[in-house]
């Protein structure tokens, strides 16, 4: 308690400094906030933390700034992610190639992001989406695209949307529909291996071979 | 020497595919072709090469594929240091089968690798 300094301390360097990163975020996800009351609740929380330093050195007063950034701008996440997975419950009303482009984003930029955010039941359901945007290719009705699909669920979600795309692409290309059953079946055959070599990492990567 | 890439028959057919033309990115069906083989044993193969670096692979512009009505490529294409194990790998493949070629039909005992 009394070593608790009687003196006002250096007013935090500047806290306009300190604030800076906060205060850009705020600018975008609250227009409105009270600038000058987050800096008095700084300047009393940087006061009474005076001299107190986190395990890792820095001075305490960075944690709580640090939560309020990350709170702040997890807003602005959870507002993309939101938006995001409205407009992929609506996809299917615009062109098929950027429907495409869209699922692919999902999967790899926002469903990990509501992970961090813990939003899990947004995170199965922006995957359901992408995956079965995947679906409504034309190739993706036929026959063949239909059991590439379905055999694809057992590769790692992130790789298999790719592999469906390719693949679809390629059926795409072969004329002949028997042409298509064969590549399907073959690429299903081979799909086990390919599981088993995306799953692991590669053994000499980044080695000098 | 030890690559990052055990040298299986398959492997061997796909790099000396992609080495033909290494400066020509191709997709799946045209490698395939060249190299004869199935996508069952292509499409492991490529990611296992992708994996270790020596190929890379990229979707096509999609202004292409759109412009032709079809769903977008994924394109592969050998990486500098790809292209260059791959042909120190191959070169040692070869080389080790036609010394073995050369024993067999070398007549008989005779100390080894005399008769080259």
């Amino acid at each position: 308690m009394n070593s608790r300094p009687r003196i006002q301390p250096q007013p935090a360097a500047c806290p306009d400094d300190a604030l800076a990163g906060l205060r850009a975020i705020l600018r975008v996800t609250r227009p409105d906030a009270d600038v000058e009351l987050i800096r008095r609740a700084y300047d009393v929380a940087a006061y009474w933390h005076w001299g107190q330093a986190r395990r890792s050195g820095d001075p305490y007063i960075t944690h709580p700034l640090a939560v309020a950034t990350i709170l702040a701008d997890s807003r602005v996440l959870a507002i993309k992610v939101a938006d995001r997975l409205h407009n992929m419950r609506t996809v299917q009303f615009i062109a098929h190639a950027k429907q495409v482009r869209k699922a692919r984003e999902s999967l790899d930029i926002f469903a990990p992001v509501a992970s961090q955010l813990s939003m899990d039941m947004i995170e199965a359901e922006l995957e359901t989406l992408a995956y079965a945007t995947m679906k409504r290719n034309r190739h993706a009705r036929s026959v063949s695209g239909r059991f590439l699909i379905a055999i694809t669920a057992l590769l790692p979600v992130a790789t298999r949307i790719r592999w469906c795309e390719e693949w679809l692409g390629e059926l795409h290309t072969l004329p002949a529909r028997r042409d298509r059953a064969s590549f399907a079946m073959h690429a299903v055959l081979g799909i086990p291996r390919l599981a088993f070599t995306v799953r692991k990492p590669a053994p000499g990567h980044g080695r000098a071979g | 020497m030890k690559y990052a890439v055990k040298m299986t028959g398959p492997v061997e057919q796909v790099l000396r595919a992609m080495l033909e033309d290494a400066a020509v990115p191709r997709y799946g069906l045209e490698i395939s072709k060249q190299a004869g083989l199935e996508a069952g044993t292509l499409y492991p193969v490529m990611a296992r090469l992708e994996g270790v670096g020596w190929l890379e692979s990229s979707w096509e512009d999609p202004a292409v594929s759109i412009s032709d009505g079809r769903p977008r490529r994924r394109y592969y294409q050998l990486t500098k240091d790809g292209a260059e194990q791959a042909r120190l790998a191959l070169a040692e493949i070869s080389s080790r089968r036609e010394k073995r070629r050369l024993s067999l039909s070398t007549a008989q005992p005779g100390p080894l690798g005399a008769s080259l």
